[in-house]
């Protein structure tokens, strides 16, 4: 009986990603993604490869690192988890998040979308304008006469 | 037609179309510019009606059904292409088949506005890009200048594939700032095809700015974490962010904050806001500037219309919704011209003449809904123009409807 249950629990699925590498990884990992779900039950042969299509496999291995710590249920408390996600998304650089982003939305991975968008907005929170475009490459494509419009427009929003 | 004409330019700003067949035996030079090209566009016929043709610049969107531009010519030394083409469910994207032997120098640019959302949702869609590239540039394999620029996302997987030699290729212009995350695996691959390869120009991904081409859906994600005075002040970054926060449906009105009626209209037009305008309604009534106010929304707060009915600058005021018509106790309107109330019923406390008395100036009156317990409706203004009334009153118990009447004096 017990040795059932066990090969349930650890029936394994092959990942491939965007530029071929293949990642074996328990289904309870993988399950985490709802995309993967749903490709799992339109599958016949559960032992042929997944395709993750967009996700190269530097950022797959990543996105499998947070899935495998959030699938386990072993004594971490919600606060080391908490602390486990901060660091986890503090040693990423702007790149790697931006590939964490669009494979957490096209994986539909609530929790890793929700972690990645609050690093990211913590990044925006407190900065002008022109410290967020320095620190984001974003190009002011504006002419001055337009960006004083829309700032006169909601003044309140760029007071300090 | 024209047998003398050896320049042509044509713009259009919306959907570009011409007849079928051609003829212009001395045009060298062809510029088509449009917003749209249609499914039926005769780009083959019309190229193939240029037997001199060598420069062509085509650039615009391409319909939704386009599956082939076929563009081929033995005369053909420049060519700029500069497309917007779609990804589509189910079948492949558009290929661009290019047949020119003696093109020398192509300019390709790939924009997918606003498409990356779909893509991500699409399993095959590398294979579909990587597909369409090879084609793309297996028919130009003459060229010895190459730009190619845009959202070049099947440069990522050209790795692992082949590609054709390019025999003639002395200088090649690479824009790989968009995402191009594998362009250490593609760029040695390209090179290696190209041996007579004497200039390459590559811009790549590192400074560039990434965050703006992420889908709404997640910029919009990461604004809903910020303060809404954040969120809304990332509309000056720029113009990819303008309306972005828009877009948004949770507000944190904690602070005092005055919003410009022109983003609050905005807002209330641009989206099914039933969840967030009752606070936003809370804000609006407090702006004493606005001088019109037109809503049409699921529910008032009461609030609301109380703080509405004093608003000196309001010209105009229309409300319709599932609300409660009560009078304000004190309104006062001194520059309100037309007035429109379209509730589920006027309660039976809302003495009309009352509401109309403060608003001295006013000329146009509609009022329509339920009227509760009512028995008489007294309307009196000195200057009324225009009345409407769609009134539906209601049977009680001991009070037939003969006992309603409405009285109007103008």
């Amino acid at each position: 009986m017990a040795s059932t249950s066990t090969s349930t629990l650890s029936r394994k699925l092959i990942l491939k990603s965007s530029d071929g590498e293949k990642f074996e990884v328990d289904e309870n990992v993988a399950m985490q993604s709802q995309t993967i779900k749903h490709m799992i039950e339109d599958l016949d042969d559960i032992n042929s490869p997944i395709p993750v299509s967009i996700v190269t496999g530097t950022i797959l291995s990543k996105v499998i690192e947070y899935c495998k710590k959030h699938a386990t249920e072993d004594s971490d408390s919600d606060e080391q988890l908490k602390q486990w996600d901060k660091e986890y998304a503090n040693n990423m650089d702007l790149n790697t998040l931006y590939y964490l982003l669009l494979a957490a939305n096209y994986m539909e991975i609530k929790g890793l979308l929700e972690l990645i968008t609050q690093c990211v907005a913590d990044m925006i929170k407190g900065k002008s304008p022109e410290e967020i475009r320095a620190h984001f490459n974003i190009k002011n494509d504006f002419t001055p006469q337009e960006e004083a419009n829309i700032r006169n427009e909601n003044p309140w929003a760029f007071e300090n | 037609m024209c047998a003398t004409l050896v320049v042509l330019k044509l713009h259009a700003k919306f959907e570009m179309k011409l007849p079928k067949s051609y003829f212009l035996p001395n045009l060298k030079f062809l510029q088509l510019k449009s917003a749209t090209f249609p499914e039926n566009f005769p780009l083959t016929m019309l190229i193939s009606g240029c037997p001199m043709l060598k420069d062509l610049v085509v650039e615009g969107r391409w319909g939704n059904d386009v599956e082939v531009i076929n563009i081929s010519s033995p005369t053909l030394i420049n060519l700029t292409l500069n497309f917007t083409t779609f990804i589509r469910f189910e079948r492949p994207r558009t290929d661009v088949l290019l047949d020119l032997p003696n093109l020398l120098h192509f300019n390709y640019e790939d924009r997918l506005a606003r498409i990356r959302t779909l893509l991500m949702r699409t399993y095959d869609a590398p294979q579909i890009f990587l597909d369409s590239m090879i084609k793309l540039l297996h028919g130009v394999s003459s060229v010895k200048h190459l730009y190619l620029s845009g959202h070049l996302e099947a440069l990522n997987y050209c790795g692992e594939y082949k590609l054709s030699t390019f025999n003639n290729l002395s200088c090649l212009y690479l824009d790989l700032s968009g995402p191009c995350e594998n362009w250490r695996h593609f760029l040695p691959a390209f090179l290696h095809s190209s041996p007579m390869l004497e200039n390459l120009q590559a811009k790549l991904a590192e400074g560039t700015d990434r965050i703006s081409g992420l889908p709404d859906e997640i910029l919009v994600h990461i604004l809903s974490f910020l303060p809404t005075k954040h969120a809304v002040g990332t509309s000056v970054l720029s113009r990819r962010w303008q309306y972005l926060f828009t877009l948004m449906t949770n507000f944190d009105f904690d602070e005092e904050l005055v919003f410009s009626s022109q983003w609050l209209i905005m807002i209330c037009q641009s989206r099914n806001y039933t969840a967030y305008i009752l606070s936003i309604q809370r804000e609006f009534a407090l702006l004493k500037s606005v001088s019109e106010f037109d809503i049409c929304t699921y529910r008032f707060e009461s609030s609301v219309t109380r703080q509405l009915f004093v608003c000196e600058n309001l010209v105009v005021l229309k409300l319709d919704g599932n609300f409660e018509m009560k009078c304000p106790e004190s309104p006062f309107l001194p520059n309100l011209k037309v007035l429109e109330l379209k509730p589920v019923k006027f309660l039976e406390n809302c003495p009309l003449n009352r509401l109309i008395s403060g608003c001295p100036m006013l000329e146009d009156l509609v009022l329509e809904g339920g009227w509760k317990d009512a028995k008489v409706v007294q309307i009196s203004s000195p200057t009324l123009i225009n009345l409407t009334l769609k009134i539906r009153t209601t049977l009680r118990h001991g009070y037939p409807m003969t006992d309603n009447s409405i009285e109007v004096y103008t």
